[in-house]
């Protein structure tokens, strides 16, 4: 019955209201609610007509200093961007060496702001409030769990964001995963070489709801190579694949992963070994061995990484070669791709693709877990263990 | 089975299809569904590859009628202002195909042409027709879609119908009309659309009544004293007064939107959200209405017209003195009516619903009247008396559900003082809700039915209100009740209601 749809962002430059000095931690409600006063005083004096407030997740958002200036900025700018399509409580965890720690300061700083975004109506809503907790040296490790446990609100989900880099494993990892339903992750922009491999591997230990945009990223791609295979008579032809090519950006390296790994998890290949003409580490080449379902003879799974034109940086191609004929998916510029399959003469076709705040608040309104990613995130992740074993 | 496509239904992205809109040069086209179409497109919920057709008479030409949707989108989609790019995308898949409903070689080159687009695309042959035309074009359109070959009965590929409202005009009538889509489509391609079930708060019902612990324990005989249906427009006939003499509001407003709330607030539990299941428990409840004996029916239903008048600071005319409306006429702009169910659940707890036009404002809203406490131990010493809960479901506008209920005033007194706990969409989401043809047509597109109605279930409704309308037809009444336009009724209808209740005022 559900359609969760996303909703873009389509909200006029926010307000933002933020205490200039930190706050003492038990007085970080106290200071929210001053904050969302002095916002409605000022929606009604300027005749924008009061003020509402929204709130529908809290959201745990990990920025340690390691992550670095850069995408701590980044990810700032997704979440202001999406705060309209996912009104929240934000709980910002950053982390400094504990040389920066100001003379006389608490082990943990705390500061507060709200975001107002006008919404339908004129009226002025708040979006976001944030705290945000400043841990130095090891302090954020050790008190963050109980910070956050305590200024959750309640009853709402809690989803973690932990989007600079891939988490990484231990007790402030453990701790947090038990409040959150779910967790955002990104493997495209966070993780770097291993991220594949390392988020297979966090996925099989915790068992926690991992919500990838990187996976999520593919899915206009997914739907139209699906597409190609519709017409009667064609989905047969994948019982006889003879090969798979992708290519992609280096910036969209992982995403070009997984998009192999989703296909040979649909094809059915349990096993890839390298092939022996194996590139370098921009021409990869493996041999699939499907499973006792179909493909008998086996197939080639290629994949380069080359600069795309025009400044493209994530998929460059999907190519399926089965049965004799050629699918194929090319992108051709931001917004739009083209298709081509025994049936069709190339076609150019619109790819609606997503942004990241769009994204970050489709996976919020989404219904969660994704079986799939699990399995083509195991095959994705076996092609690049295979190539770290030929090493 | 194509492996690549597992996974993906769940998320609600269509096949690719190609959706062909009889009537394609109206007033709903422009204002509706190609604004909802804009919006899936946006929201990234059109299929792909996707194309539209609009079939209708004046020579617009591709370029034209394109040129018509964007104009209409600019007004009315939600997600204003259009952007040019995606614009640009989505009217290279708009086609227009100049013909007369009438005329079977419109078919045939209709059929051509899609079979064109259909190749360009690399497509299978999926269709969704859209019927947005006056209701007497539905047949012929219905006849030859299925002479010229274009409607299969297979799954794959598929061939769909969405038929607009109104679906016929008496029992007799939608009768005849399922007979005809049934000679050329399956039941389980039809779908008939009534827009009120495209919105939030009416699909919210099922979640509020069956999502939730709390509220289906008191929703029954036992807890509820009443309820009260109201659905009503501030507006008049804004020129629409010929159609209206026709219709009226029990058959505009009633038989479809209203009696749709009422069956999925009235209805029992489905086994699972499954289309079927959901209709087969409205079908069930609509059957269990109690039948109105035709001699008794000014007990139970009240009609009335409104009279000149004040509404929302504007002197209006009164009905009789719209254009196209007869002097004379005796057409229903106001009913209420008093509904009984007869089953477990409802059994005596009346229903009062009521739709009009041209009342004080615009709102639909359902609101559950609970009984009193059994004994009241603060009604001696000085309180106000009683509060009755009222659960309050509001469709439109404000989309929102509230909750009426007694509190002690602050102070050393017990008075008692009554308060409002309320939910209301817009703050708590944050987020406008979609608009109902943008969530109705991806529905269509996604083979969903259960948001559209069944033919036993409009049957059922149209059933029980043709039966009003004979009784009407028997009391050859020059003259119904009439009330000043900007009220909430005639007083008439103050009768309908049992003793100690009283009309809301929502
Ligand atoms: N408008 C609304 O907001 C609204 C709301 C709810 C339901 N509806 C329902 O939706 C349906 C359409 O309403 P509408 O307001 O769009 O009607 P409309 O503005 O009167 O449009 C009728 C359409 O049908 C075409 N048409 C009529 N006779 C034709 C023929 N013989 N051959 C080819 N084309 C023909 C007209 O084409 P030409 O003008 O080019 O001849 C025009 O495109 C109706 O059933 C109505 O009850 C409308």
């Amino acid at each position: 019955m559900s359609a969760p749809a996303p909703n873009p962002p389509q909200h006029s430059a926010p307000v933002s209201y933020s205490q200039g000095q930190p706050v003492a931690l038990d007085q970080a409600e106290k200071a929210l609610a001053a904050l969302w006063r002095q916002a409605g005083e000022d929606a009604a004096a300027d005749g924008s007509g009061g003020l509402t407030r929204a709130c529908l997740w809290n959201l745990v958002v990990y920025q340690p200093s390691e992550s670095g200036e850069t995408r701590v900025k980044k990810v700032d700018g997704m979440l202001a961007e999406a705060a309209p399509g996912v009104p929240s409580r934000t709980i910002r965890l950053t982390t400094r060496p504990a040389g920066e720690k100001p003379a006389g300061a608490g082990d943990v700083q705390c500061w507060v702001s709200t975001l107002c975004h006008v919404a339908s109506g004129g009226k002025r809503q708040v979006s976001t409030e944030e705290i945000r907790l400043t841990g130095y040296g090891d302090a954020g490790g050790k008190h963050f769990p109980a910070l956050v446990r305590a200024l959750l609100v309640p009853d709402l989900p809690v989803a973690l964001v932990w989007l600079g880099a891939l988490p990484h494993r231990g007790r402030l990892l453990g701790q947090l995963l038990n409040l959150s339903d779910r967790i955002l992750v990104d493997t495209q922009t966070g993780g770097g070489e291993n991220a594949l491999t390392d988020m297979k591997a966090l996925v099989e230990e915790t068992q926690a709801y991992f919500i990838d945009l990187g996976w999520m990223r593919l899915n206009p791609v997914r739907y139209l190579l699906a597409g190609l295979f519709d017409p009667p008579g064609q989905a047969e032809l994948l019982q006889k694949v003879e090969s798979l090519r992708v290519e992609a950006a280096p910036a969209g390296r992982n995403t070009g992963l997984l998009m192999l790994g989703w296909l040979l998890s649909r094809l059915g290949a349990p096993s890839v070994k390298v092939a022996e003409t194996g590139g370098g580490s921009d021409d990869w080449r493996w041999n699939a061995k499907p499973g006792a379902s179909g493909n008998n003879g086996g197939y080639a799974v290629e994949f380069s990484v080359r600069e795309g034109e025009g400044g493209h940086d994530g998929l460059l191609a999907v190519e399926i070669r089965a049965g004799g004929k050629l699918f194929a998916l090319y992108q051709v510029d931001a917004l739009h791709v083209a298709l081509e399959s025994p049936l069709r003469n190339e076609q150019r076709l619109p790819l609606y693709g997503w942004s990241d705040p769009e994204l970050l608040v489709a996976g919020l309104s989404g219904p969660g877990t994704d079986p799939l990613y699990a399995e083509a995130l195991q095959s994705a992740a076996r092609l690049v263990e295979a190539q770290a074993w030929n090493r | 089975m194509n492996p690549l496509r597992e996974g993906l239904i769940k998320e609600r992205v269509p096949e690719p299809q190609v959706m062909v809109i009889f009537g394609a040069s109206g007033d709903l086209t422009r204002r509706k569904l190609l604004p909802a179409l804009y919006t899936l497109a946006r929201e990234r919920l059109l299929p792909a590859p996707f194309a539209v057709v609009g079939f209708a008479r004046r020579p617009l030409g591709d370029e034209g009628f394109r040129q018509k949707m964007r104009e209409g989108c600019d007004q009315f989609t939600r997600l204003r202002p259009v952007d040019d790019t995606l614009w640009a995308t989505l009217a290279d898949a708009i086609y227009y195909h100049q013909g007369s409903f009438d005329d079977p070689a419109a078919y045939t080159t209709l059929k051509a042409r899609l079979e064109e687009i259909d190749t360009s695309l690399g497509v299978p042959a999926n269709r969704l027709f859209y019927l947005s035309t006056p209701p007497s074009a539905y047949p012929e359109i219905i006849k030859n879609l299925g002479e010229a070959g274009l409607v299969t009965r297979s799954y794959s590929p598929f061939a769909r119908i969405i038929v607009e409202k109104p679906f016929g005009r008496d029992l007799e009538t939608a009768r005849t009309l399922n007979r005809q889509l049934k000679q050329v489509f399956r039941e389980v391609q039809i779908f008939r659309i009534d827009h009120y079930l495209g919105k939030e708060t009416v699909q919210n019902m099922l979640v509020f009544r069956f999502g939730n612990g709390i509220f289906e324990p008191l929703w029954n005989n036992r807890y509820v004293d009443h309820i009260q249906i109201t659905g009503a427009e501030s507006i008049g006939m804004e020129g629409r007064g010929a159609y209206y003499e026709e219709a009226g509001i029990l058959r505009d407003m009633v038989q479809n939107h209203l009696f749709q709330v009422m069956s999925l607030m009235g209805m029992e539990p489905p086994v699972s959200m499954d289309s079927d299941a959901v209709r087969d428990e409205k079908v069930k409840f609509l059957r269990s209405l109690r039948t109105i004996p035709l001699d008794k029916m000014d007990e139970f239903v009240v009609r009335a017209q409104y009279t000149s008048g004040h509404v929302l600071g504007e002197s209006v005319a009164g009905y009789r003195q719209e254009p196209g409306v007869d002097p004379g006429s005796t057409t229903e702009t106001y009913v209420a009516l008093k509904l009984y169910v007869d089953n477990w659940r409802w059994a005596n707890v009346p229903i009062y619903l009521r739709s009009a036009k041209r009342m004080p404002k615009r709102v639909t809203e359902i609101a559950i009247h609970y009984r009193h406490a059994p004994h009241q131990v603060f009604g001696s010493d000085g309180g106000r008396g009683p509060v009755r809960n009222v659960l309050s479901i509001r469709i439109q506008p404000d989309e929102g559900i509230s909750l009426h209920f007694g509190s002690k005033v602050p102070g050393p007194t017990t008075d008692i003082a009554p308060v409002n706990m309320e939910f209301r969409y817009g703050t708590s989401f944050g987020a406008e809700p979609p608009e109902a043809y943008e969530r109705l047509i991806l529905d269509a597109m996604l083979g969903d039915s259960t948001l559209f109605t069944r033919d036993d279930e409009v049957e059922a409704s149209w059933s029980f209100i043709s039966r009003i309308h004979e009784a009407w037809r028997q009391q050859k009444k020059k003259q119904i009740p009439l009330f000043e336009a900007g009220s909430w009724g005639p007083v008439e209808a103050d009768e309908l209601l049992g003793e100690g209740i009283s009309w809301r005022t929502p």
